[in-house]
C-alpha cells in the first residue's frame, strides 16, 4: 500500500476531518477552505483570538450547522448525517453550556444517561459530589461555572472516543480548570480518547495538547505538535536597510517606526531558516508558543 | 433627538415588516370605515365605522407603537441623551393623530367628534396596555373594552354626554396607567427577565424571539432562574430514553411541551386558565344578559355559539403563539439544546426519522386540544342549530389556529425563523381581528340573521378565515420544504 494511499484512508476514518469548509455569516467569510484533520488518539488544541472562528469550525466538524461548501466527517460519516452508533462515541461541550435548564443536574445526567450505552453513573455520581454541585438544584440555577462542569461531567461520564470541548475552562476557576486538564489528559492517555478542544489559554494548550493548530481570520495558519512550534518556527529581525531580502512566505510580518522588519518564519524541509537570516544585523529569535501566538495574531 | 427625526421614529426602530403591517392596517382601516359607511343605509352607521377604527387602532397601537418601548429602554440603559424625550414627543404626536383622523372624518359628518375621539382613545389604550402589561393582565383590562364595544350601540345611543361622563374619566385613567407603565419597564434594571410577569411587547419585541435570546421569555435560562422553587412545574423523566423518541424530545425542547405530573400541569396553566374562564363567563353573562331581554331564540343560539368559539379561538390561539415562541427560542440558540439533541443517539424509532418524530413530539400534544375543542364546537353548532355560515365561522376560527400551528412549527423547524418571525404579526393580527371583530359587529349592531346585513358580513368574515387559511398553508409549505431539504433537523436558524 502506497504511503499516500494509506494517508488517505487515515484521513476517512480519522475521529475528525474537514475538508475546504467555508463559512459565512452575514456576508463576511469566517471560514475560508479550511482544512484539518484530528488523528485518532491525538489532543488537539485549537487556538485563535476571539471572534477567529473556532467556534464555528468546531459546530461544523461536528454537523451542527451546515457549512456554505466543503466536507465535514466524523469517524469516516458525514458530519450532517451521523448514525447513532457515531453519536454514541462522540461527546460535545459548548463553549456556554445552556441546554434543559428546566431541568436538575440530577435529572439532566438521569436522562441524557439513558440514550449512551456505555454511561458510567458513578463517575457522574462522584464527579458531582467532588466537585460539589447540588444534584437537585435546577441548572438555571447554577453558576455559569457549575454549569459547564455539569455538562463537562455529562460528557465525560458517556466514555466518548472522541472528545469535542469549546472553550471548556473559559468560566471554570483555576482549581476546576486543572482538575479538567488532569481528566483530559488522563482520558488521552489511558483510553486514548481522542480530543479537540479549542482555547485562547495558551498555559492549558501546553499543558495537556499533543498538537497544536492556529486558527486566523478564518484561516488555519499552522497545524503540528506543541514540541514543533518551538524548533519549527521563529521571529526573525530585520534591520531597516536589508528590509528588501525579506522572505516572501512569513505568518507575518510587521514593520517598526525605525524601518526594521519582524517576521514570523519557518525552517524549510531541511530545518534551515530562509536565507535572509544569514545577512549580516539579521537575528533569529525563539518563540514560545504564547509569543508565537501574539507574532501572528496581532 | 429633534422633531422630525421623533416623527419617523416608530418607522426606523420597528422592523421593515411592521413598517408594512402598519401600512395595510391604515389602508384597511381607511376601507374599512368608508366601505361601512356606504354599505350600512342606516341612521347609526357611523357606530359600525366607529367600531371598524376602533379595532384596527387598537391593533396599530398593539402592534406597531407599543415597540417604541424598546428604544426607550435602550436609551435609558445606554444613557443616551434627549433620545427618550424624542421617542414620547413621537408618540404623543402619533396619538393625537390616532384620535383626531377617525373623529374628523366621521364625528364631523354626525356631530359626534368628542364622543368618536373618546371611544377610538378608549381602543388606542386598550391596544397600547394589551401590549404593556403582563399578558392576564392585558385581558382584563381588554374585557370590558370589548364588552363597551359590544354595546357600543346601547352606550352611544344615549348621545354625547352619557358615553363622556364614563368614558372621558376612563380614558385618563387608563392613559395615567399606560403612562406609569412604560415608565416602570423603561426604568426597570433588567426589564427583559420578568417571566410570566414580562409584557408581550418585550416578550415578541425585536421581530418576535429576540428578547429570548439572551435567556428571557418565561421558560428561558434566566426566567427559571427567577422563580421561586415552589413556583417551578417538576418535569418527569417517565417513558424517555431510547425507543420513545417523541417524549425524549419533549423533555429536552422544555416549556409547554415537557412532560409533568398533572399537578404541575395545573400548576402552570392555572392562571392562565383562571382568566380564559373569568374574561369568556363575563362575556357570556353579558350576551345571555342581553338575550334575555327578549331576543329570539336563534339569536340566542348565535350570540351563544359566538361566545364560545371565542373561548376556543382564545385557546387555540394561545396554544399557537406559546408555541410559536417556544420554539423560536430554541431555535434561534445555537449551545443550547439543538447541539445536544443533534448529537444524542437513539432519537429514530420505528422506522421514522428524527424529523417525523420531532414534529410528532411538536404537534400532538397542542393539536389533540385543538382538535377536542373544535369538535366541541361543531356539535354545538349542530344541537345549537345555528346558520351554515356562522357553523362555518366557528369552524374556520379553529381551522385557522391549527393550520397556523403546523405552519410556524414547520417555518421554523425548517430553519426559516426569519419569515416565521416576519409574518409572525400579521398572523396574529388578523387572527384577532376576524375574531373579535365579528361578534362586535353582531352584537353592537343588534343584526339578526334574517337581516340581508347579516349574510353579507358573516360571508365576508368566512372569506377572512379561508384567505388566512391559505396564506398560512402557503408559509406551511415553505417550511416543510425547508425541513426536508434540511439534513436534520436541529440546526440553528
Amino acid at each position: 500500500m502506497s504511503a499516500v494511499r494509506q494517508a488517505r484512508e487515515v484521513t476517512a476514518f480519522a475521529p475528525l476531518a474537514v475538508r475546504d469548509l467555508v463559512h459565512c455569516y452575514e456576508g463576511s467569510n469566517v471560514l475560508t477552505g479550511l482544512n484539518l484533520t484530528v488523528l485518532q488518539g491525538s489532543v488537539l488544541g485549537l487556538i485563535g483570538r476571539n471572534g477567529a472562528g473556532k467556534s464555528t469550525l468546531i459546530r461544523a466538524m461536528l454537523g451542527l450547522l451546515q457549512p456554505l461548501s466543503g466536507m465535514a466527517s466524523v469517524f469516516g460519516e458525514p458530519a450532517l448525517k451521523l448514525s447513532d452508533r457515531t453519536k454514541e462515541r462522540l461527546a460535545y461541550v459548548p463553549q456556554q453550556p445552556e441546554a434543559l435548564a428546566w431541568l436538575t443536574a440530577q435529572q439532566m445526567l438521569d436522562y441524557v444517561g439513558r440514550f449512551y450505552p456505555r454511561w458510567d453513573q458513578s463517575f457522574a455520581t462522584k464527579t458531582l459530589e467532588r466537585w460539589q454541585i447540588q444534584p437537585n438544584k435546577l441548572l438555571a440555577k447554577l453558576s455559569p461555572g457549575e454549569r459547564q462542569r455539569v455538562d463537562l461531567i455529562r460528557a465525560l461520564a458517556s466514555q466518548p472516543e472522541l472528545l469535542v470541548l469549546d472553550e471548556p475552562a473559559a468560566a471554570l476557576d483555576p482549581v476546576a480548570r486543572r482538575e479538567l486538564l488532569r481528566e483530559i489528559a488522563l482520558r488521552a492517555g489511558e483510553s486514548g480518547t481522542t480530543v479537540l478542544f479549542s482555547t485562547h489559554i495558551v498555559s492549558d494548550l501546553e499543558r495537556v495538547a499533543s498538537e497544536v493548530a492556529f486558527l486566523h481570520q478564518g484561516k488555519l495558519l499552522m497545524q503540528c505538535t506543541v514540541d514543533e512550534t518551538k524548533e519549527r518556527y521563529g521571529r526573525l529581525w530585520l534591520p531597516g536597510p536589508i528590509g528588501y531580502a525579506a522572505p516572501t512566505q512569513s505568518l507575518s510580518r510587521r514593520r517598526h517606526d525605525d524601518g526594521s522588519l519582524s517576521l514570523v518564519v519557518e525552517r524549510d524541509a531541511q530545518g534551515r531558516w530562509p536565507e535572509a537570516a544569514s545577512l549580516p544585523g539579521a537575528r533569529v529569535d525563539a518563540l514560545g508558543l504564547e509569543d508565537l501566538f501574539v507574532e501572528i495574531a496581532e | 433627538m429633534n422633531l422630525p427625526l421623533a416623527l419617523l421614529a416608530p418607522w426606523r426602530f420597528n422592523l421593515a415588516g411592521l413598517r408594512w403591517f402598519a401600512l395595510g392596517l391604515v389602508v384597511l382601516e381607511v376601507f374599512g370605515v368608508a366601505g361601512w359607511a356606504c354599505f350600512m343605509h342606516t341612521t347609526s352607521w357611523w357606530v359600525g365605522s366607529a367600531a371598524i377604527a376602533g379595532v384596527f387602532e387598537a391593533m396599530l397601537w398593539n402592534s406597531v407603537f407599543s415597540y417604541m418601548v424598546l428604544p426607550a429602554i435602550d436609551a435609558h440603559q445606554l444613557r443616551l441623551p434627549g433620545m427618550q424625550r424624542g421617542l414620547f414627543v413621537g408618540w404623543a404626536f402619533y396619538g393625537v393623530l390616532s384620535l383626531l383622523l377617525p373623529a374628523i372624518g366621521i364625528g364631523l359628518w354626525v356631530g359626534k367628534v368628542a364622543v368618536i375621539a373618546v371611544f377610538v382613545g378608549l381602543f388606542c389604550l386598550a391596544g397600547l396596555l394589551w401590549a404593556l402589561l403582563p399578558r392576564y393582565l392585558g385581558m382584563v383590562v381588554y374585557a370590558p373594552f370589548y364588552a363597551a364595544a359590544v354595546h357600543a350601540r346601547f352606550v352611544l345611543s344615549l348621545g354625547h354626554s352619557g358615553f363622556l361622563i364614563w368614558a372621558l374619566p376612563l380614558a385618563l385613567l387608563l392613559l395615567l396607567l399606560a403612562m406609569v407603565r412604560v415608565h416602570r419597564l423603561v426604568v426597570a434594571s433588567e426589564p427583559f427577565v420578568s417571566g410570566r410577569h414580562g409584557p408581550p411587547v418585550l416578550r415578541i419585541g425585536r421581530g418576535i424571539g429576540g428578547a429570548f435570546a439572551a435567556g428571557g421569555g418565561r421558560y428561558g435560562s434566566r426566567a427559571i432562574a427567577a422563580r421561586p422553587d415552589w413556583m417551578q412545574a417538576r418535569a418527569s423523566l417517565r417513558g424517555c430514553g431510547p425507543g420513545h423518541p417523541v417524549a425524549s424530545l419533549r423533555l429536552a425542547l422544555g416549556g409547554s411541551l415537557m412532560p409533568t405530573s398533572v399537578v404541575g400541569w395545573l400548576h402552570r396553566k392555572m392562571a392562565m386558565l383562571a382568566i380564559i374562564f373569568a374574561f369568556c363567563g363575563f362575556m357570556l353573562w353579558q350576551i345571555l344578559g342581553r338575550a334575555s331581554q327578549g331576543a329570539p331564540t336563534i339569536d340566542r343560539h348565535t350570540s351563544q355559539l359566538l361566545v364560545l368559539s371565542m373561548f376556543g379561538g382564545f385557546v387555540s390561539a394561545s396554544m399557537v403563539f406559546n408555541c410559536g415562541i417556544e420554539l423560536l427560542q430554541r431555535w434561534r440558540k445555537s449551545s443550547a439544546e439543538l447541539p445536544m439533541l443533534a448529537l444524542l443517539p437513539g432519537l429514530r424509532s420505528g422506522g421514522f426519522d428524527v424529523k417525523r418524530q420531532l414534529l410528532w413530539a411538536i404537534l400532538l400534544p397542542p393539536l389533540r386540544i385543538q382538535l377536542v375543542l373544535m369538535a366541541v364546537l361543531l356539535a354545538l353548532a349542530t344541537s345549537l342549530h345555528v346558520d351554515t355560515s356562522i357553523k362555518l365561522y366557528v369552524l374556520a376560527s379553529q381551522a385557522t389556529a391549527i393550520v397556523a400551528l403546523v405552519a410556524y412549527t414547520l417555518l421554523i423547524t425548517g430553519g426559516q425563523t426569519a419569515t416565521a418571525g416576519r409574518w409572525a404579526n400579521l398572523g396574529i393580527g388578523l387572527f384577532w381581528g376576524v375574531l373579535l371583530t365579528f361578534p362586535v359587529f353582531v352584537s353592537g349592531l343588534d343584526l339578526h340573521l334574517a337581516n340581508p346585513a347579516m349574510t353579507r358580513l358573516t360571508v365576508l368574515f368566512d372569506a377572512g378565515w379561508i384567505l388566512l387559511i391559505v396564506i398560512l398553508a402557503w408559509l406551511g409549505r415553505r417550511g416543510w420544504h425547508g425541513l426536508q431539504q434540511r439534513p436534520h433537523p436541529f440546526l440553528p436558524s
